[in-house]
């Protein structure tokens, strides 16, 4: 389980005020920390501080009372506090037990965090279901407006607020958006790079830290976080599930893109815990896809239309930040994940482009971020999006704006040239698709259904190219392209929650596998995959190293994660140490590595001597990845630089069984 | 155990049914071929049929009885070596589908034994 939560009653104190009160609150444990989260009807407020807390078990209560504790904690408003760490003073007075709560059906929803949109579906008892917002929407901008000192996400879209928000508000340079792409990326990463485009701040150091972000409010940047905003999206999101069904909501399944690292994903689980919810199952998008569609099949099969023979499907997704293929088995509601592949562009980078297309000074002409510049990058980031919708169903189109300041762009975009500035992208999606065929070890015959999802699923050149590699005239028919992922998490949080449908319709199962190869430097520089991508989740593979210097008594293990050949081009996420090696020729100690992913996703590496052995041997080690909080580039440069090549591994040639 | 638990909390039960399929996976761990239950002259097809079928008993989704997810890998990698024509020849000849040096099997599955309860316990804080 990658984050646990129990029970707990947090006593706490309103600051200068007299008088304590108990809250009841989750307790969440991710690695070594621990989070405090006040549960949904508890009022905790900003002047709050927390002065203990006891987790009950059973009829008995124990307090605690070690460990600095780091506390998020929520205000029902949506406000986030500032993160305290405290320690636990005394014992105090609790309420009693309160059993009422569980009473619920505690079944994980489905939620899709878009880069442009969101939508969240649910699980009614006989089906999925997506949920509208209060302006009748399944898909929500992703964003979230900061105003004096009002925060309010595209969830409700300041439905709730005097006036609604616009698409011009949400360009002024007020609203945070695009965090799926932001979150989890240093500062030199090309994908935050291009976002400084964007209408709020992006700031870099280009070192290897994370990015400043801040949102203009009254003229003023205020810093904020990838994470924090994306709690505050939730918080509304979680409010609107809530409202639907009257009962709280703890679990949700996410979908997440094939790129994502391993480390954003955690960095995505620490915003979804800030606004109290656990991530049950973190799905890559294109598995969702081919849950949704093994339903369809299982459905065909009862209707005695289908074959009950293994169907292949090629899961082809597009959205505004990421591109995503799989290739999945289906036969007898069970759809096994063969090939998972994924990169880092989408509508952004073809709207991105196109705006350089069109103005071709726009990188000098918008460095300032001034209110001005602001404004007219976002006429132009308007016009131009409109472009692209409406290229996708006419020969040419025509962009004429005023930006303001005596700037004017006046042209005709067609087909060829659209394409043409667009080029490396399309080679990029055609590279993954490539990539996910190849690692099945399939012909593009052996496909029976090509599955466009997402939203630039609609972009002609991207339906063509999918197609025509995989050698079909047209796309799978019964998948709405913007609902299926979300459709597909609904149904993993039922079948996740242990939800039986008597009626069948649930008798269904994904089978994951991890996108990225998991390994660690050995031999050098070089990267030993110990799970290779493609690998059935849950999953444990284990594998022997060797010391590289005689009387070698430490090993330092390394674990990264990615997809090329020197460690030091996969993203690091954490490293350990061995030591109490006995002394011994290089290469004769045989070091047992072992890693293994759990059905949460969880990564833990274990490591230890197993050759020679004996009582002098340490015990093995084990460590949840990843490890790493921040600036892991700079990491990997300090371990090289402290210790070299001292205590360096080698994979320890295979020998044969005799 | 599980009470206290909120989470997954209505999830956490299971069969007696759950349980013995678990414990037949778990008692073959060495024969790809038992633990899928097919005859040494299986066809690829059976195979992938057998796999789909445990794979709905046992995966940790379907399946919450201890062990689950240990009898899952299991599963999995007995179909990941039988399903591919070559590592089956192989697996065929020398009963394993992966070189491996001689005598680490004992040694590093008693290691790890005890190092997978993550449950959560409030007696740790």
């Amino acid at each position: 389980m990658g984050l646990v939560f129990v029970r707990c009653e947090a006593v706490v104190q309103r600051r200068g005020l007299p008088g304590r009160r108990a809250v009841s609150a989750d307790l969440f444990r991710r690695g070594g920390r621990f989070i405090l989260q006040p549960r949904l009807n508890s009022s905790v407020l900003g002047g709050d501080s927390w002065l203990s807390i006891v987790v009950k078990r059973g009829k008995t209560s124990r307090w605690c009372s070690d460990a600095d504790i780091a506390i998020r904690s929520t205000t029902s408003k949506g406000k986030r506090m500032a993160e305290q760490f405290y320690t636990v003073a005394s014992d105090s007075e609790t309420t009693g037990e309160d059993k009422s709560q569980l009473s619920f059906p505690d079944v994980a929803i489905g939620i899709d965090i878009g880069t442009s949109k969101c939508s969240v579906a649910i699980w009614n008892g006989h089906q999925v279901e997506l949920l509208k917002n209060t302006r009748n929407q399944k898909g929500m901008r992703s964003y979230v407006m900061f105003k004096d000192d009002t925060l309010s996400a595209g969830v409700t879209g300041g439905a709730a607020q005097e006036s609604a928000h616009e698409e011009r508000d949400i360009l002024s340079g007020s609203a945070i958006f695009n965090m799926k792409r932001l979150i989890g990326r240093m500062d030199t990463d090309e994908v935050v790079q291009a976002s400084k485009t964007l209408p709020f701040l992006v700031q870099t150091l280009g070192i290897g830290v994370r990015p400043f972000i801040a949102a203009l409010v009254n003229n003023m940047w205020r810093s904020t976080t990838p994470e924090e905003v994306l709690a505050i999206f939730l918080l509304e999101l979680k409010a609107l599930v809530e409202m639907h069904l009257k009962h709280p909501v703890r679990n949700a399944v996410l979908t997440i893109p094939v790129a994502f690292s391993r480390f954003q994903q955690t960095r995505i689980e620490r915003a979804f815990a800030m606004a109290g919810l656990h991530v049950l199952r973190l799905m890559p998008e294109p598995t969702a896809v081919a849950l949704l569609y093994a339903q369809q099949q299982q459905q065909l099969m009862h209707d005695n239309m289908g074959s009950g023979i293994e169907k292949i499907a090629l899961i082809f997704n597009m959205g505004a930040g990421y591109s995503d293929a799989a290739v999945a088995a289906t036969a007898g509601g069970v759809s096994q994940i063969r090939a998972l592949s994924g990169c880092t562009v989408g509508g952004e980078d073809i709207l991105q482009n196109i705006m350089r297309h069109v103005l071709p000074n726009f990188d000098s002409l918008y460095d300032g971020h001034t209110v001005d510049r602001i404004k007219s990058m976002g006429l132009l980031r308007i016009a131009t999006q409109d472009a692209i919708h409406k290229l996708a169903n006419q020969e040419s189109v025509d962009i004429n704006i005023d930006l303001g300041n005596g700037q004017k762009v006046s042209k005709v975009l067609d087909h060829s040239e659209f394409e043409q500035v667009n080029r490396a992208i399309f080679e990029k999606c055609e590279k993954i698709i490539i990539q996910c065929l190849v690692d099945a070890k399939l012909e593009p015959e052996d496909i029976n259904d090509v599955i466009l999802v997402g939203g630039c699923s609609k972009i002609p050149r991207i339906r063509s190219l999918v197609l025509g590699l995989c050698k079909k005239e047209v796309s799978y028919k019964n998948i709405d392209a913007l609902e299926a992922a979300v459709s597909g998490a609904a149904m993993e949080g039922a079948i996740a929650s242990g939800v039986t449908d008597p009626s069948g319709s649930l008798d269904l199962l994904t089978i994951q596998a991890t996108p990225m190869n998991l390994g660690i430097r050995a031999d050098g520089n070089n990267f030993a995959a110990i799970i290779p991508r493609n690998t059935t989740v849950p999953a444990r593979r284990d594998m022997l190293f060797t010391t590289t210097h005689d009387n070698q008594t430490e090993a330092l293990i390394a674990v990264y994660e990615g997809e090329g050949e020197q460690a030091e081009d996969n993203h690091l996420l954490g490293y350990f140490k061995i030591a109490g090696i006995p002394p011994a020729p290089k290469g004769s100690v045989e070091i047992s590595v072992c890693m293994d992913i759990d059905a949460s996703n969880v990564l833990r590496v274990f490591a230890g001597v197993v050759k020679p052995q004996g009582p002098a041997i340490p015990p093995f080690i084990e460590v949840r990845m990843p490890t790493l909080d921040d600036g892991h580039g700079w990491c990997g440069q300090a371990l090289a630089k402290m210790y070299g090549k001292t205590i360096d591994l080698a994979v320890l040639p295979k020998k044969l069984q005799p | 155990k599980g009470e206290e638990e909120t989470t997954g909390a209505a999830a956490r039960e299971y069969t007696t049914e759950q349980l013995e399929v678990v414990r037949q996976v778990k008692k073959h761990t060495r024969d790809y071929y038992q633990i899928l239950g097919l005859e040494k002259d299986c066809t690829v097809e059976d195979v992938r049929k057998a796999y789909r079928k445990l794979s709905l008993k046992v995966h940790p989704d379907k399946n919450k009885a201890p062990g689950a997810e240990d009898a899952f890998k299991a599963v999995s990698k007995a179909f990941q070596c039988l399903s591919d024509a070559e590592s089956r020849k192989r697996y065929d000849l020398v009963g394993s589908d992966e070189p491996v040096t001689h005598h680490r099997r004992p040694s590093t599955a008693r290691a790890y034994n005890g190092y997978y309860e993550d449950d959560f316990d409030p007696d740790e804080i």
